[in-house]
């Protein structure tokens, strides 16, 4: 048996290092990695659940061609034939811009660069810019502090105060769950603040339940609250930060009496809010995602991020705004957000928005779509108004699809590619959360007939006729050696950083600050915090201080009654993991979580089947009742698949977040009835 | 007194925030058949809103007096002297599920499709290396770990997650006085009634172990019919006959079992499993009595024993799923059948009335049990009692036989139906 270290490659927090076990060329095993100081206990669930993913009978191990409504077996010698013949056939009937390449975050890594190299020689694609998950508090944190970065993980043990933010560590980011337990034995106090009664919420001091979408009137009317108290720092206001004088000004006109009505939040919790800012030590702002995925999400993430600023509360152990460090992705030429704008990539002339990835792949002309091609990505499920994506996909010509599993997408294609898992080809990841660097290094031989990426790339592109140089160029070629050869390239512009150093484990990123912005620099056009944006507004049209900007789709303004929350499951990420046996025994069926006095009145019992419904689609899901998530909330969960029944994206719309071209799928508003059955 | 030192779970619900990881380690390590876990979660049930919101992480506690292992018929347990893990020997196993019965933590699971009880080995391989048991190494909280430490009987009874005195190897450092939850705004949720709690799925019923109820209710009536002396009036294909029904009853018996063709091994633990004493009181009732009846005279006192010694240990096995039940006696019981039957036959009416009046009052005892429901069960029990007086009076032996049957069919139905083994879930919502 041999031993590796390797990390998990998901698009989550946590991207945990851990030790794979192979024997025989099987994997056999999974193991904690306690170097890596943010994940020493071992991945979740779902890292434990590799083993059954990648020898799961259900993988796809070989190309395979639609016929009907099934799938049949066929060679890489067909598969790459008819692909190259269609790509071929469209570029010169309709130019490049026909095919969409289409990537989401499946799986990380540096050589997912090499798709975008081949798509680059076929002369471009459509492709899609924007981003589902993030971007609109990544660009609200980039106006305001410079850039993206955050205090370690495991600084949050110095906090005195812990506030958690529309976030549920608890599930999304478990092992945060570490240094949160630390600091609280240490008498921080924990906060949450979340519609929902989350596992992370049972560990709070305080649960504060708002309207979903009125975050960022609650940040204000705390602000106001500390301004009027004289509870900021003044000596970091006067040194480090720009808009000051202008954002106190706006917040007093603020009525608290408003605030406490249109949030649903007592007074008495916002003081106590206050009280637990002003006098528990520092404070640690942990902010997560779903906020900023409504249509004010940038506004509000920067009303967030100004209590963090007001109060001094950034660049000191234990005093930190958590929203992302990218301190650890330190081979990306343009950094996110900005890597979101369209046009930005540099190498696609097309680009639509991924927010409304349906209606805007109808929509286009001269020429028209005729063909994807989607690796690591699940954009039926996964991206806003699935009806709408479903027909958008349903009316090309020709569909390629590169997968582990049989998913919505999957089935949309013509063609499926069975493609690689974590464990097949050697790569390198970084994190959002913790601050290393990390080896992802091939510890068995593909399963089946799996080749990577790079490899099907190479050989569709010899197909197509280009050059051997232009190919070498671009591509590397398909062998170990040639990966590894193209890392250490990448790995040359870091002294100190090699193959083999990355080999024995997490190495923390170079040029690491473990307290983000301790040096006081803040790489904004004013050199200062940004209270006040000009470019807030410039770019984005909206006001250039902090404010409240009530949602498109609310309880005010729309018809239907409840607001759809889809938060994310510790069984799964995104729509990955859920087909797995072990991950079944923990999450058998999908369900929608309703509140129980609301359930009381519709006459609804746990496990009766319910029609969760919009004027954009309907959902016929078991109902589980929750007596303390807050009245006139539903949740179901994000990830579900149209196969299960259960996809919460059937309800969502199509529209961009305020900033940063997020997707703002979480403006959502359903209603609900108890039916008979499915 | 225990005072050397042990390997013990240890589990904080402090820390635990219920992510399943633990059991998942253990599917990995072991095998584990993912629809079947060795080791489970549980959660405060969200229909007890009163309850604050906790985890349960259990599997195999490994107690001091496992009642897994002193139940098996078939001595398919035992434990590991370095380790004190107790283990599982699937090759030994006959799949009756007794284990499932005994063990308070709904520890050992039976497998269906391989027809044995599978359960957790505390690891035991890795113990043996000095290393930690998958699901304490891979909690990603550090919320389940195991420790090597003295823990006594009296710590063991403090800590046990169900309220059974086994000498458990868990430690559960409950939720701290003070953070059993957040504060919160409740006016949001005023006139919250609490929501039905969905019950656990009972493991014994009527309708499951139809086998063993068939079975025990033929034994019953057979040796009552023993007892009363009418066989001896039997002509040969009378009483080739009523051997006929115990060997029936033997195949209904063995028809429970997931492993029939070990079902030998069912008498191996007559020193400490009722269960292996029901078997071997059952092959000498049927022995002695077939040898009586068919080949050359045995003392009736002889057979009668081993029957009365038959029904006991059936009485006595049942006990471990009438836990809860506030005596130890009820009218199900199959002494009561098979004594009721004598008196019966044997024309004692008043007697018969007298059992018959003390069974009713037990009846009744039971159905304040919350288990027990039925009301219209009730009545009929009591009028198939009623009738088999009253039919006895009046010399209809017939018609008082068949209510008599009926009444006890009822009565040992309701009674399969209203056991119940102990389950963690159970106790959650208790609690």
């Amino acid at each position: 048996m041999e031993v590796h270290n390797t990390a998990c490659p998901r698009n989550c927090y946590s991207t945990c290092s851990f030790k794979v076990s192979t024997d025989n060329g099987k994997v056999v095993g999974i193991d904690p990695q306690p170097i890596n100081k943010a994940t020493p206990e071992g991945p979740c669930i779902k890292g434990l659940s590799y083993l059954e993913r990648v020898n799961s009978s259900d993988r796809i191990l070989y190309p395979m061609k639609k016929s009907g409504d099934e799938f049949e077996r066929i060679s890489w010698e067909t598969a790459l034939e008819v692909i190259s013949e269609k790509l071929k056939e469209f570029h010169h009937d309709f130019g490049p811009h026909s095919v969409l390449y289409y990537a989401a975050s499946g799986m990380s890594g540096v050589l997912n660069g090499v798709s975008s190299s081949f798509w680059e020689m076929y002369g471009g694609a459509t492709t899609v810019y924007g981003n589902l998950c993030w971007p609109a508090g990544l660009e609200a944190t980039r106006l305001t502090l410079g850039e993206n970065k955050h205090n370690a993980p495991w600084d949050i043990e110095n906090a005195g105060v812990i506030i958690l933010w529309g976030k549920n560590p608890a599930e999304t980011n478990i092992q945060q769950m570490l240094p949160i337990g630390k600091a609280r034995e240490k008498g921080a106090r924990i906060i949450v603040i979340d519609p929902r009664y989350t596992p992370t919420a049972q560990k709070a001091d305080l649960l504060v339940q708002p309207i979903p979408g009125t975050d960022a009137l609650l940040a204000l009317g705390i602000a106001k609250i500390l301004i009027e108290k004289n509870q900021v720092d003044k000596d970091f206001l006067n040194k480090y930060v720009l808009g000051y004088e202008q954002f106190r000004e706006e917040v007093l006109k603020i009525n608290l009496e408003e605030v406490s009505a249109t949030c649903g939040v007592p007074l008495e919790f916002i003081q106590e809010i206050v009280a637990a800012i002003v006098g528990s030590g520092p404070m640690t702002l942990v902010v997560g995602y779903g906020m900023q995925r409504y249509s004010n999400g940038g506004q509000t993430t920067r009303c967030l991020l100004a209590l963090s600023v007001i109060t001094g509360n950034i660049g000191k152990p234990g005093a930190c705004w958590h929203y992302a460090d990218l301190q650890g992705d330190i081979f990306s030429e343009i950094k996110e957000p900005e890597s979101y704008y369209p046009g930005n990539d540099g190498l696609f002339r097309r680009s639509i928005s991924t927010s409304s990835l349906g209606e805007q792949m109808m929509l286009q002309q001269n020429p028209k779509l005729k063909m994807a091609w989607v690796e690591r990505g699940n954009p039926l499920t996964q991206n806003p108004d699935s009806n709408k994506v479903m027909e958008a996909f349903r009316q090309l010509d020709f569909v390629v699809v590169v997968d582990q599993f049989l998913t919505d997408t999957a089935k949309e294609a013509d063609i499926i590619l069975p493609a690689k898992s974590m464990f097949e080809q050697t790569d390198i990841i970084s994190s959002y959360w913790n601050p290393y660097v990390q080896l992802k290094p091939k510890v068995i031989e593909p399963m089946g007939e799996v080749k990577p990426e790079t490899e099907i790339y190479y050989l569709l592109a010899q197909r197509m006729g280009f050059s051997e140089q232009e190919i070498l160029e671009n591509i590397p070629q398909p062998n170990d050696q040639a990966i590894e050869d193209w890392l250490i390239e990448k790995l040359n512009a870091f002294p100190g950083l090699t193959l083999e150093k990355l080999r024995m484990g997490p190495v923390l990123a170079p040029g690491l600050q473990e307290v983000a912005f301790s040096n006081r620099v803040f790489p904004t056009s004013s050199g200062k915090i940004e209270l006040y944006s000009e470019e807030a507004a410039s770019r984005w049209g909206v006001s250039s201080l902090p404010t409240y900007e009530p949602v498109i789709e609310g309880k005010d303004n729309s018809s239907f009654p409840f607001n759809l929350l889809s938060p994310n499951t510790k069984n799964r990420i995104h729509s990955q993991f859920g087909n797995l046996q072990v991950i079944k025994s923990a999450a058998p069926e999908p369900y929608a979580t309703i509140n129980q006095l609301d359930a009381q009145k519709k006459n609804i019992q746990n496990g009766d089947w319910i029609s969760v419904f919009n004027d954009r689609g309907e959902l016929k899901i078991k109902a589980k009742l929750d007596p303390w998530m807050r009245p006139g909330c539903v949740s179901i969960y994000n990830g579900y698949w149209h196969q299960e029944g259960a996809c919460p994206n059937t309800l969502s719309k199509g529209r961009e977040t305020d900033m940063g071209h997020g997707a703002a799928f979480h403006d959502n508003m359903v209603d609900y009835q108890k039916v008979t059955s499915n | 007194m225990t005072t050397h030192s042990q390997n013990i779970f240890v589990f904080d619900q402090n820390k635990c925030v219920g992510c399943n990881a633990c059991s998942v380690a253990c599917m990995n390590e072991n095998g584990v058949d993912p629809a079947l876990p060795w080791r489970n979660v549980y959660a405060a049930p969200a229909e007890k809103p009163e309850l604050p919101l906790f985890y349960l992480s259990l599997s195999c506690n490994h107690c001091e007096d496992a009642p897994c292992m002193k139940g098996c018929p078939a001595l398919a347990y035992s434990r590991d002297d370095i380790t004190g893990a107790v283990l599982h020997h699937a090759d030994k196993c006959i799949g009756c599920q007794y284990c499932t019965w005994t063990c308070p933590f709904d520890a050992p699971k039976y497998n269906a499709s391989k027809g044995i009880v599978e359960k957790c080995t505390f690891c035991n391989h890795r113990l043996l290396e000095g290393r930690k048991p998958a699901c304490a190494e891979l909690c990603p909280v550090g919320a389940l770990d195991v420790e090597q430490t003295i823990f006594s009987r009296k710590d063991s009874w403090e800590s046990s997650p169900v309220p059974v005195d086994v000498g458990s190897k868990i430690k559960i450092i409950p939720l701290e006085e003070g953070r059993k939850g957040p504060r919160m705004d409740l006016s949001l949720f005023t006139d919250l009634q609490p929501a039905v709690v969905q019950p656990v799925p009972t493991k014994i019923s009527a309708k499951k172990e139809w086998p063993l109820l068939i079975f025990t209710l033929l034994v019953a009536a057979m040796t009552g019919i023993y007892a009363s002396g009418i066989t001896s009036s039997f002509g040969q294909s009378q009483k080739l006959g009523f051997v006929g029904i115990g060997v029936i009853a033997a195949v209904f018996s063995l028809l429970h079992l997931g492993k029939k063709q070990r079902a030998w091994r069912a008498i191996l633990n007559v020193r400490g499993s009722w269960l292996s004493r029901e078997i071997l009181f059952f092959g000498l009732f049927l022995g002695s009595l077939t040898v009586d009846l068919l080949l050359f005279d045995l003392p009736d006192w002889l057979v009668i024993l081993m029957g009365a010694g038959m029904l006991l240990s059936i009485d006595m096995l049942y006990q471990t799923a009438t836990w809860r039940w506030k005596t130890k006696v009820h009218s199900a019981q199959v002494l009561w059948i098979a004594l009721s039957l004598f008196f019966l036959l044997k024309g004692m009416l008043p007697a018969f009335g007298i059992i018959g009046f003390l069974r009713i009052l037990l009846y009744f005892y039971r159905k304040t049990t919350p288990e027990a429901r039925g009301q219209f069960m009730a009545w009929m029990r009591v009028t198939c009692l009623a009738g088999t007086v009253v039919f006895g009076f009046y010399q209809s032996i017939e018609i008082a036989l068949i209510l008599f049957a009926a009444g006890e069919i009822l009565d040992r139905v309701e009674f399969y139906n209203e056991l119940k083994v102990s389950h963690p879930q159970e106790e959650i919502v208790a609690s």
